[in-house]
């Protein structure tokens, strides 16, 4: 088990607000729950640096102060505390993961609370693993959980990701779509085990925010390396990582 | 990529449009209508030939009673007379004896024949003297391709309509083989009448027609003073009088020609004024919706006066609103999807809880929760099938008489039992007792009052009054109901006035049962009857006030 976790939830939908901070007691965190983004924001600014790694789940519609504004403040503020949005708007998806905005995950409503559950646990460990006097490495090529496709290397279990060397901040679905495109470099995997990858507890997402995962994937990829193409659209059947594209790494 | 589009129907960039072949067959048409009428303005040619015949049967009387009398021989008289004469006139006058022979000729003066038998006389109609054919000078303009382009329509015209009425039987006079006496002007003359008739002449540029007229000369002196001595026969070719209507002709056919080219130059015009930016907004109608027919661009709003700026103007509104109204079915199956979502993450979260084992009071929240949020979505659905309905039905007649007091006063008793901790105070302004019927349907003002009361008790602190009044306001036409409802709750934001009636908007935390659709409903429903509702602030709580109009049968 990880370090003790403080999960800080900002929804102003009562029931779900109710609902979840009884998930998340049941997980044994301990739980602060605001009805809008200044309320959390409010105690954000007073709350000592907690010595337990604190979690942001947050609404993006929130009256007084939204999801965005809240996030925005965060990051000026430095905290660097993990967010993840939850939404009921699909077409949110891309403004809320963009480059800059600090996110570092996103769900869709209705969500799995499982789903969640998992999602704020790999977000306390990631931020944990993070932490001071734990540098960023990249993994060496000989440790167990770390996934390589030429110049790719994922760390499965830090849920961290590294290209040529350099670090990518991918959220925990494209982590794990990349995961599975890496797994077999050439195999074209279809949109539904990406999917199933992406979301492991959850049978009811949108088909289509799978390419909006990938589109990311592929930003944040030419991000780093502005002539990658590595990433192929095969029509018709989904995705595969294209081995040529990837040049090589230190594995054959 | 075969097939990839489904061809357009090519609407083809024409010349002109068929607005602008309207306008330029109808200017043409106008430039034709005086030239048709004058190319057949038959009556004024003959006009003319009486004119001529005129002049003619008085030169024949003038001759006739000159040379009337007994000094001398007629045919010294007639040598003498047609000698005064002298050359240069038009007319040919001749003096015929009784018998038939031809006493004097103006035509050949200075040879006065004895008795020359008529037959000879003018053997061939090319006797007659050239040089008094006048109009022989006109003559090219016939051959000139404008005349006989223009006289096209007039030829035809006489070839279908006319041509078998000769009119004569194309000879001279003396040509034929019958006696003297039997040319009807002679035959008129010698029985002591008048006489005229008109022959055609067929000859090398085409016929010509001429006029013959025929006056008896008395023998004057005593012994028989009415007997018939000779006769005077005057002929004249009609050649110089068509000549000038046919270069009066050519003249207007180079008018039509000018106009029509003119006529020409101003269809242009007019289509570059009319047809070119009617079609340019068709091209803009016709291409303003992509293939999903979705609004894409706007209408050009062109500066053009009249209708056409007008028509422009027209259709960039119309655009702007439909490109607004379809901004706002966007948004609004976002907004109405965002809404669902909430209470289904709700839902579904307690749902996963509960198959996960809870323990019973857990199981109970649980359930009392994704009850209400289930409750939740129920009230959405139903409210956004009202607004729509609102929005898309026309207004049924109403149910019944709109009584707004009796309709208030049951709503106010039912209020007491659903708000137990709220109380309820009618007020009666004037004219509200015994007050006109209101034009609304008594169903749907229920529904805008309750949901004023819903909205206004959910704001209204515990133990609170909420205050419903009812006036009259306005006089004759503008008569009208003011319904008002204020609570002591917390208000609103000021300047928030107008978005409390937008659809999903809120000022009130969610709990799990209010839509955000009340108000819009009141709204929809308030402009339906041709009212209105807005909010204030009370301070402390918030107003609002419905108005709607007296039914008109008050």
């Amino acid at each position: 088990m990880n370090s003790p976790m403080e999960v800080l939830l900002a929804e102003d939908e009562a029931n779900l607000r109710g609902t979840l901070a009884w998930a998340f007691r049941r997980e044994s965190w301990s739980v602060r729950d605001f009805e809008d983004g200044l309320a959390a924001w409010e105690y954000l600014q007073k709350a000592p640096p907690s010595a337990e790694g604190r979690v942001l789940v947050l609404d993006i519609v929130m009256p007084r102060m939204d999801g965005l504004e809240l996030c925005r403040l965060v990051r000026e503020a430095g905290l660097e505390l993990p967010l993840l949005f939850l939404s009921s708007r699909d077409e949110e998806m891309d403004r809320v993961l963009g480059l800059e905005s600090g996110a570092d995950d996103y769900l869709c409503k209705p969500f799995s609370v499982r789903e969640l559950l998992a999602r704020i646990r790999i977000l306390h460990a990631r931020a944990s693993g993070r932490a001071p006097g734990r540098p960023a490495q990249v993994p060496r090529p000989e440790s167990a959980e770390a996934l390589r496709a030429g110049s790719l290397v994922l760390d499965t279990e830090g849920f961290r990701a590294w290209w040529k060397g350099r670090e990518l901040g991918l959220t925990v679905s494209e982590l794990r779509i990349l995961a599975c495109l890496a797994s077999a470099p050439g195999a074209v995997r279809t949109r539904e085990r990406l999917q199933k990858a992406a979301y492991p507890e959850d049978n009811y997402v949108n088909e289509r925010s799978v390419d909006c995962h990938i589109k990311r994937i592929r930003r944040k990829l030419s991000a780093l390396d502005p002539g990658f193409e590595g990433l192929e659209t095969v029509y018709g059947a989904g995705y595969r990582l294209c081995p040529e594209a990837l040049p090589a790494g230190s594995r054959p | 990529m075969k097939g990839r589009h489904p061809r357009r129907p090519a609407a083809r960039p024409r010349f002109l449009g068929s607005i602008g072949f309207l306008i330029l067959v109808f200017n043409i048409l106008l430039v034709f209508l005086p030239v048709a009428a004058f190319y057949f303005l038959d009556s004024f040619e003959k006009q003319l030939l009486r004119d001529l015949e005129r002049t003619m049967s008085e030169q024949a009387l003038l001759a006739a009673t000159a040379l009337r009398g007994d000094a001398g021989s007629l045919a010294e008289r007639a040598a003498f007379f047609v000698e005064s004469l002298g050359r240069g006139h038009e007319a040919r006058i001749r003096v015929f004896s009784a018998q038939g022979s031809v006493l004097a000729d103006s035509a050949r003066i200075g040879t006065i024949p004895a008795a020359i038998p008529a037959e000879r006389a003018a053997a061939a109609p090319g006797a007659e003297p050239r040089a008094k054919s006048a109009p022989q000078r006109e003559e090219p303009g016939r051959d000139s391709l404008l005349y006989r382009l223009g006289s096209l329509p007039v030829r035809a015209y006489r070839r279908i309509f006319r041509a078998p009425s000769g009119g004569g039987d194309g000879s001279d006079l003396f040509d034929r083989s019958g006696s003297f006496a039997e040319a009807p002007e002679i035959a008129a003359a010698l029985a002591g009448r008048y006489g005229s008739t008109t022959r055609i002449l067929p000859g090398a540029e085409g016929s010509t027609v001429r006029l013959y007229s025929a006056l008896p000369i008395r023998s004057g002196g005593t012994r028989n003073p009415e007997g018939i001595a000779g006769l005077v026969l005057v002929s004249q070719s009609t050649l110089r009088i068509l000549g000038e209507l046919d270069s009066m002709r050519i003249d207007i056919f180079r008018i039509f020609l000018l106009s029509a080219f003119v006529a020409v130059i101003l269809s242009l015009v007019s289509d570059l004024l009319l047809g070119r930016p009617l079609r340019a907004l068709a091209a803009r109608a016709a291409g303003i919706l992509d293939r999903k027919g979705r609004l894409r661009g706007s209408f050009p709003r062109l500066r053009a006066p009249g209708e056409v700026g007008v028509l422009s103007r027209a259709l960039a509104d119309m655009g702007s609103k439909l490109e607004r109204r379809t901004a706002f079915l966007e948004s609004f199956s976002q907004d109405l999807a965002h809404e669902i979502r909430n209470p289904l993450a709700s839902v579904r979260a307690s749902l996963e809880l509960l198959e996960e084992g809870e323990a019973e009071e857990g199981r109970r929240r649980l359930f009392g929760r994704a009850r209400s949020d289930l409750e939740r979505i129920n009230h959405l659905v139903g409210d956004i099938r009202e607004l729509a309905s609102l929005d898309s039905e026309e207004p049924g007649p109403p149910s019944g008489p709109c009584r707004p007091l009796e309709l208030a006063r049951g709503l106010a008793e039912g209020f007491a039992s659903r708000h137990p901790g709220l109380g309820l105070e009618l007020r009666l302004g004037p004219g509200a007792e015994g007050g006109p019927e209101a034009a609304a349907d008594p169903r749907r003002f229920v529904q805008a009052l309750d949901n004023l009361l819903e909205n206004a008790a959910s704001f209204a602190p515990p133990g609170s009054a909420v205050e419903l009044s009812l006036e009259l306001a306005g006089e004759g036409l503008r008569r009208r109901w003011v319904v008002g409802l204020r609570d002591r709750g917390p208000g609103f934001p000021p300047g928030e006035e107008e978005r409390l009636f937008e659809r999903f908007y809120s000022t009130r935390k969610a709990d799990g049962l209010h839509t955000g659709l009340g108000l819009a409903i009141v709204r929809s429903l308030a402009e339906a009857w041709g009212g209105s509702v807005r909010a204030e602030l009370a301070r402390p709580g918030a107003r609002f006030v419905l108005e709607l109009p007296c039914s008109p049968a008050h």
